[in-house]
């Protein structure tokens, strides 16, 4: 990850939130933020013209106005030859902003698929009044029973395996 | 046989082991490894562990690592284990854990690593309990002065740099000086005495440190000593730590009214392990490419050994460190860090040890700055003299070979220093005792060995020790419980050397 491109999200966020555009650009963050490596590296690429490297982004957004917050980005990321950092800079523009409005992505895996409504239930019991939980569920089948969530850089792990593990420990220190 | 083992059986056993085990649901913290290598990683996330901490890498073998760097935006840790078997991008959990040892008289005649784990193929160890690795030492007003003597057996250390329960004395010298043989007689002669031994080896050969477990077995004091080895195949972590592990363990009998003793084999090699760890974690280098914080790497490993008040128990722990220096050089970045933490130091010459001085101390820059508290009066009374003579000696020692046209003056001080440099001779593994170490230096510096021819000397001791622990005449005993030469000891004592000389034939 690069170390400038937190602190472009970080006043991209600032300025979208005191222009009040911060809804409206929402899915072009979106769709910056999902930009493939293959164009990512198009935007880096020395052997492509800087001009034509900043047009080709200008296109995507639409031709913003010089005068625009976008375009004004545009314009300072190809003044430091730092185009490529687009993609990242959306990417946690969109995190931040999930962040101030309380919401923690995570993942819940499982056995098997969960019905939407466990996974639902999930997020509620581990939603708090200062934050909303959203979980994506997965599937291995290395899991024997039970779920696994993580958020963040924290597990909760109630899975069989896991107790399973506990059991273990208590027989061979028996 | 197996026909007598039912399944209910094992069942209702395993039921009964189970019992009261509640499975739950667990929440740990994890990160990311961003890179190992060289014993090295880094790993992202992590965001609440602390420093010292050890967190657990969840591979296929189950090796842990202590977290040494907090930084910005990753985690440095050193692997405690086989790096091996880590992987870029495996998960690495917290264990909340500080790194902690296994402590108690379980450990006694052991041979462990710097975790506690047995190496020498007995059974698992029987703590009594757990003790972190790093801890703070004692305050001023938990501990009291050292006044005990703690024996080395040595009569050279014993009268000129006197060792209390409780005191930090540097053993320096270049390789191949004898500076493990005094650690080892130290150990050795703490037999019956109440006083627990550990010894740290540290960057040392497998086959040296088993030398020295048999050593050790052979004269009966392994019953009482701890062995932590951290060898120069294992990883620098390991070497780093042990000298910390084996404190820990030693604590033990310190907070619990108990003496230990702990010898640290050596700390130069800790110093380089902790440089490598250093360096491959991306410190800033400063002098000899240590890093700014190696001086306190030594002091507050070396300031957990005290003398602790009697409102605290009165244990004691006493640290003899082991620093190997180049060509003689005590000015060395690492030499003079620990002369300066430690209380005194017994420098030994590699020239003394060629010429059959051994130990090879050079008495004049030996020093204990512990001083007279930490010996008993009897050896207070002939030891004063005989540190009179010695310097004399030194100062006239370069005049030695134009003797003959010398005044006569001084031809008796350079052969009162050469007797008393040949009595203060001593063959590894022979402890004496306190009372036959007076009484032996008692004769050399009164004079009873100058009709001795100097090349005589060191029979004679051997023949006046075995005389003193054969004859039954309890003259040892007698100082040890007199504590001083007094009007009860000192005739008493003489008669015994004069009838000995009448029966020694030079």
């Amino acid at each position: 990850m690069s170390k400038a491109a937190p602190r472009y999200a970080r006043a991209l966020f600032q300025a979208l939130q005191a222009e009040g555009s911060l809804a409206a650009s929402r899915p072009v963050l979106e769709a910056l933020g999902a930009l493939s490596p293959d164009l990512v590296s198009l935007l880096d690429d020395p052997t492509i013209a800087l001009p034509k490297r900043e047009g080709a982004l200008r296109t995507s957004l639409g031709n913003p106005g010089e005068d625009t917050l976008w375009g004004r980005l545009v314009t300072l990321l190809s003044r430091k030859r730092r185009l490529g950092l687009i993609e990242e800079i959306c990417r946690i523009t969109l995190e931040i902003e999930r962040s101030e409005a309380g919401v923690v992505d995570g993942t819940v895996v499982s056995q098997s698929p969960l019905e939407p409504a466990v996974v639902a239930r999930l997020e509620g019991d581990l939603s708090t009044s200062h934050r909303k939980v959203h979980l994506t569920n997965s599937a291995d089948s290395s899991i024997l029973g039970g779920f696994r969530v993580k958020l963040g850089a924290t597990v909760l792990d109630a899975t069989i395996n896991n107790q399973l593990q506990q059991a273990r420990k208590v027989l061979l220190s028996a | 046989m197996i026909d007598t083992v039912r399944p209910d059986e094992i069942a209702s056993l395993l039921k009964k082991q189970l019992e009261g085990f509640a499975p739950h649901a667990e929440q740990y913290e994890t990160g990311i490894v961003l890179s190992v290598g060289d014993g090295i990683a880094r790993l992202q996330g992590l965001p609440t562990v602390e420093a010292g901490e050890l967190i657990k890498f969840d591979g296929t073998a189950e090796v842990f690592g202590l977290v040494l760097n907090l930084d910005e935006d990753n985690v440095g840790v050193v692997l405690l284990g086989d790096a091996d078997t880590i992987r870029e991008g495996d998960v690495a959990r917290r264990t909340k854990v500080q790194a902690s040892v296994p402590t108690g008289k379980g450990l006694l005649g052991r041979v462990v690593d710097a975790l506690g784990n047995p190496l020498d193929g007995g059974p698992a160890i029987v703590a009594d309990e757990m003790r972190r690795i790093e801890v703070k030492a004692p305050g001023i007003m938990e501990r009291k002065n050292v006044h005990e003597p703690m024996q080395t057996g040595l009569k050279i250390v014993d009268a000129l740099t006197p060792i209390g329960r409780g005191q930090r004395e540097l053993i320096i010298g270049d390789r191949g000086t004898g500076k493990t043989a005094i650690a080892l007689d130290a150990i050795i002669n703490q037999k019956g005495k109440g006083v627990y031994c550990f010894y740290v080896a540290i960057g040392q050969k497998q086959s040296t440190v088993a030398q020295i477990v048999e050593k050790l077995r052979a004269h009966g004091a392994l019953e009482y000593t701890t062995i932590i080895m951290a060898s120069a195949s294992m990883p620098a972590p390991l070497q780093y730590l042990a000298p910390y592990a084996g404190t820990a363990m030693a604590e033990h009998f310190l907070y619990n009214g108990m003496h230990a003793l702990i010898v640290y084999d050596d700390l130069t090699k800790q110093s380089t392990a902790y440089r490598q760890m250093s360096l491959l974690l991306r410190r800033p280098p400063g002098r000899e490419a240590f890093p700014g914080d190696i001086f306190y790497v030594h002091s507050r490993l070396l300031e957990r050994a005290c003398k602790l008040s009697d409102k605290n128990g009165a244990g004691s722990l006493t640290a003899l460190p082991i620093i190997e220096t180049q060509a003689g050089d005590i000015s060395a970045y690492i030499p003079t860090n620990v002369i300066s933490i430690t209380d005194g130091q017994i420098f030994l010459e590699g020239s003394l040890f060629n010429s059959g001085v051994r130990p090879a101390m050079n008495a004049g820059t030996s020093v204990s700055r512990v001083g007279g508290d930490a010996q008993i009066k009897a050896m207070k009374q002939v030891a004063g003299s005989l540190r009179l003579d010695l310097a004399q000696f030194r100062e006239l020692a370069a005049f030695s070979q134009f003797a003959s046209d010398l005044d006569p003056a001084t031809q008796k001080l350079l052969a009162r220093g050469q007797c008393m440099t040949e009595l203060l001779k001593q063959s590894q593994y022979k402890p004496q005792s306190a009372g036959t170490q007076v009484a032996v230096i008692y004769a050399g510096a009164n004079g009873f060995l100058d009709n001795i021819p100097v090349k005589q000397v060191t029979r004679w001791e051997a023949d006046f020790v075995e005389y003193l622990a054969s004859k039954g005449n309890e003259i040892p005993e007698l100082i040890e419980a007199q504590r001083a030469i007094n009007d009860v000891v000192k005739p008493k004592l003489e008669e015994a050397i004069r009838s000995f000389n009448a029966g020694f034939k030079a």
